[in-house]
């Protein structure tokens, strides 16, 4: 489960070692997938991880329940990460710029698009999987960085979209039009017969 | 239900357990494979997105959790005026057996305080007399060695006491250890 529970965070901000170490190992594949998510490569995505999490471990104290725990750390990530991308000198993305600037995807409905292929209807679905995981990482460096997070939060365990929201501090909306947007992008990326 | 909602809800709802929209799907051959295409999407997606970091940097991780877990590091006369004594002198059995050695220590010290002042003092009554009495009784003979028996106990308590601000549970054993150096 994505959320630790109130009482490890408890142990945890008490200094309780076996706290803190069930916390970071319960949170570590999270983090690293947001920073992979914005930083877009494995070494600036581990930097970002350990300091976010040597924030997280400073901060722990600051954290008064009044938001889901999981939402808070998402947020500090987010921000360390675009801080990040900001010191490397690397172009940030506001995250809710993208949300109605599309190229056109609107034209035709999204059921039509994706009822277009047969390609991920073959009997081989495991092999397809595999392939289709390469595919979808060098599609996914397409995407808008707000798209990319937005999806990225999506496949967390217990991810609501208004936890989505608050922890990408964007209206409800937003995050469903990037959310559905990125599917609608990768479903057209990855099919071979592309009628857009 | 038109196709382009269901498509629609199938993308962005959170609830996939809609009666109607269930039904709709299993009736509508092309959007049951849709909802096909999307669930591989998503289990695609999901596997793609989220993914587990190097085993190094969990490694370093896990340090980082450890080294978190240590209290901060605070001179050992700052933690003096911090010191709890209803904790120190909690009921605990070596607590009991310390303070039963400190309670004779006291006894034997304030007897010799006793003697003493007697000598020096012989005003009030033969003190003298009785002390010589009392210093010539077997009794005293005894307590004469075992006091000098439990000098040898306090002072070599002394040293076990030194040696465990040393460790590393000790007073000064934490600070050095937390500053980076180690012992030899």
């Amino acid at each position: 489960m994505a959320e630790p529970s109130p009482a490890l965070v408890r142990r945890a901000q008490a200094g309780d070692r076996e706290a803190l170490a069930a916390l970071v190992q319960s949170q570590q594949t999270y983090v690293y997938s947001i920073a992979m998510s914005l930083m877009h490569n494995p070494a600036d995505a581990a930097d970002m991880t350990q300091e976010a999490f040597i924030r997280l471990l400073r901060s722990l104290g600051t954290y008064r329940a009044e938001t889901k725990f999981t939402t808070w750390l998402y947020r500090l990530v987010t921000n360390i990460c675009l801080d990040g991308l900001r010191r490397r000198g690397r172009p940030v993305e506001s995250l809710d710029e993208s949300a109605t600037t599309q190229s056109g995807e609107d034209a035709q409905s999204s059921g039509e698009r994706l009822a277009d292929s047969d390609r991920w209807s073959q009997p081989e679905e495991e092999v397809t999987l595999r392939e289709s995981a390469e595919e979808v990482r060098d599609a996914l460096n397409h995407l808008p960085t707000a798209q990319r997070l937005a999806l990225t939060l999506h496949y967390f365990e217990d991810m609501r979209y208004e936890d989505i929201a608050e922890a990408m501090g964007l209206p409800l909306n937003t995050v469903k039009s990037h959310i559905r947007r990125g599917k609608e992008r990768l479903a057209v990326a990855l099919s071979n017969s592309v009628e857009v | 239900m038109q196709c382009a909602d269901v498509a629609e809800r199938l993308l962005v709802d959170d609830l996939r357990s809609d009666p109607e929209l269930d039904q709709h799907v299993a009736d509508c051959p092309r959007c049951t494979h849709t909802a096909r295409k999307i669930a591989h999407l998503d289990a695609v997606l999901g596997s793609a997105l989220v993914v587990a970091p190097p085993i190094e940097l969990q490694q370093r991780l896990a340090q980082l959790a450890v080294g978190a877990a240590r209290p901060p590091s605070v001179p050992w006369w700052s933690r003096l005026g911090q010191l709890n004594l209803a904790d120190l002198l909690a009921q605990r059995p070596q607590m009991v057996a310390a303070q039963g050695i400190a309670a004779v220590l006291l006894a034997l010290s304030s007897w010799q305080i006793f003697g003493l002042l007697s000598a020096l003092h012989p005003v009030v009554g033969d003190v003298g007399y009785a002390m010589e009495l009392v210093a010539a009784s077997p009794a005293v003979v005894y307590l004469g060695g075992l006091q000098i028996d439990l000098q040898g106990l306090g002072l070599w308590s002394v040293v076990g006491v030194f040696g465990w601000l040393l460790s590393e549970d000790g007073l000064i054993g934490r600070r050095i250890a937390s500053s980076g150096l180690r012992l030899p």
